[in-house]
């Protein structure tokens, strides 16, 4: 973490996005890409691409609980 | 902002390098996604694992060719055109007729680009279907819909656009009740643009119908098919549109789409419209247009690019169940393709 950080500008923001604020999907776009819709964020990646980010999640996961849920 | 104090996974994807995920010592969780950084605590990341390992199960269902359901969920509102393969032909009197003809020549002199879109043969002396449907230039959908009201009688709001909005509410109940407690007024200016559209801009897919006795037409400003995950009409690419009114053919009395749109019309149509299943008149008719596109070079590469510009990398699959004959399995087959 770099310790020399300069604020360059600040707003605040409303709490959650106004558009799609609740929105979690994960969606198949046949012919395209998996889309990941966080909020108002999307992920675009391959079908291999999306297997790999899976694994990774749950590895994560697993290493995270320890094994322990 | 925390120190970090353990990696959890390090991983590269190929557009999105490097990936890793890392816990600070205040607990939070930091996915970063090449030079993009999400945090999120961990009840969040929990969820982000469960709904990620969940579309994944299900894709693993569907792609690996285990029995899915081939229909999609959504209620085919256009059922009155198609649930009979042998569709209505009406004999339209001749005042309707000269109607019709009015109409066209007044697009025509407003210089307001149009085509009817399908099953325009026995025009104007009969009717195939339910309606004359035409795509209107979308920056003249209102001019368009001005020549209509004139010559038609008034237009109300649709039924079932009507049916649409109330469909929504019924499938999403909570969803509905929540957005009408917190964005009451996105509710309210979705409804009116649902019903009384062309007041309100052209940004959006419209459907505006207008009748006399038994002939009805119905004006869309843009090109747009049923989505399989609720029915709601999504446009296609502005590109699909605007080379289908580009290349329109005249018909004598009025304009349709050339051969490779209106093939590509009827395939969207039957895809996602139709739930995959080809009335048999489309299955004549695309049989037709596939002979005429494929006996021209340049119509040929047309219906490739509009393929692609709707089927995106699954083109090349619905290009050839197309040039097989093969309409009903375009549906199973892009449902189980994962060449992408």
């Amino acid at each position: 973490m770099n310790v020399f950080v300069q604020l360059l500008a600040s707003k605040l923001v409303e709490p959650a996005p106004r558009i799609s604020a609740t929105k979690f999907d994960v969606e198949d776009n046949v012919g395209e890409s998996i889309h990941i819709h966080l909020r108002n964020l999307r992920l675009e990646m391959s079908i291999e691409d999306f297997e790999h980010f899976a694994d990774n999640l749950t590895a994560a996961h697993r290493e995270l609980t320890n094994g322990n849920r | 902002m925390g120190i970090v104090e353990t990696t959890l996974s390090e991983f590269d994807l190929s557009e999105l390098a490097p990936c890793k995920i890392e816990q600070d010592t205040s607990g939070i969780i930091h996915l970063h996604l090449g030079s993009f950084r999400i945090e999120v605590t961990p009840e969040e990341f929990e969820d982000i694992v469960h709904v990620v390992e969940e579309g994944r199960g299900e894709l693993r269902t569907i792609k690996n060719g285990e029995p899915v359901d081939n229909t999609p969920p959504h209620v085919d509102d256009t059922a009155t055109d198609h649930a009979e393969d042998g569709p209505r032909t009406t004999t339209l009197s001749a005042a309707q007729q000269q109607t019709l003809r009015e109409t066209f020549v007044a697009l025509d002199a407003h210089d307001i680009p149009y085509a009817v879109l399908r099953s325009y043969d026995e025009l104007p002396e009969a009717l195939v279907g339910s309606d004359v449907d035409i795509l209107v230039d979308a920056a003249r959908y209102d001019d368009a819909v001005a020549v209509c009201q004139a010559r038609f009688e008034p237009s109300v709001p649709r039924i079932d656009n009507l049916l649409y909005i109330a469909g929504i509410a019924a499938r999403k109940p909570l969803l509905t009740l929540r957005t009408l407690v917190t964005s009451p007024s996105d509710v309210a200016s979705f409804i009116k643009r649902r019903l009384f559209a062309s007041n309100f801009g052209s940004r959006d897919y419209i459907a505006r119908s207008f009748s006399q006795e038994n002939l009805s037409v119905e004006l869309v400003n843009h090109l747009a098919y049923a989505s399989p995950l609720d029915g709601s009409m999504i446009r296609t690419a502005a590109s699909v549109e605007q080379g289908m009114l580009a290349r329109r053919l005249d018909h004598g009395v009025f304009y349709g789409p050339a051969p490779a749109d209106e093939l590509t019309h009827l395939i969207a149509r039957g895809v996602y419209d139709h739930n995959g299943v080809f009335p048999e008149r489309y299955v004549a008719r695309c049989d037709h247009l596939r002979e005429l596109v494929y006996s021209d070079s340049q119509s040929a590469v047309t219906f490739e690019t509009l393929l692609a510009d709707l089927f995106y990398g699954a083109a090349p699959l619905v290009s050839a169940l197309v040039a097989a004959g093969e309409y009903n399995c375009i549906w199973p087959r892009l449902v189980s393709h994962d060449g992408y």
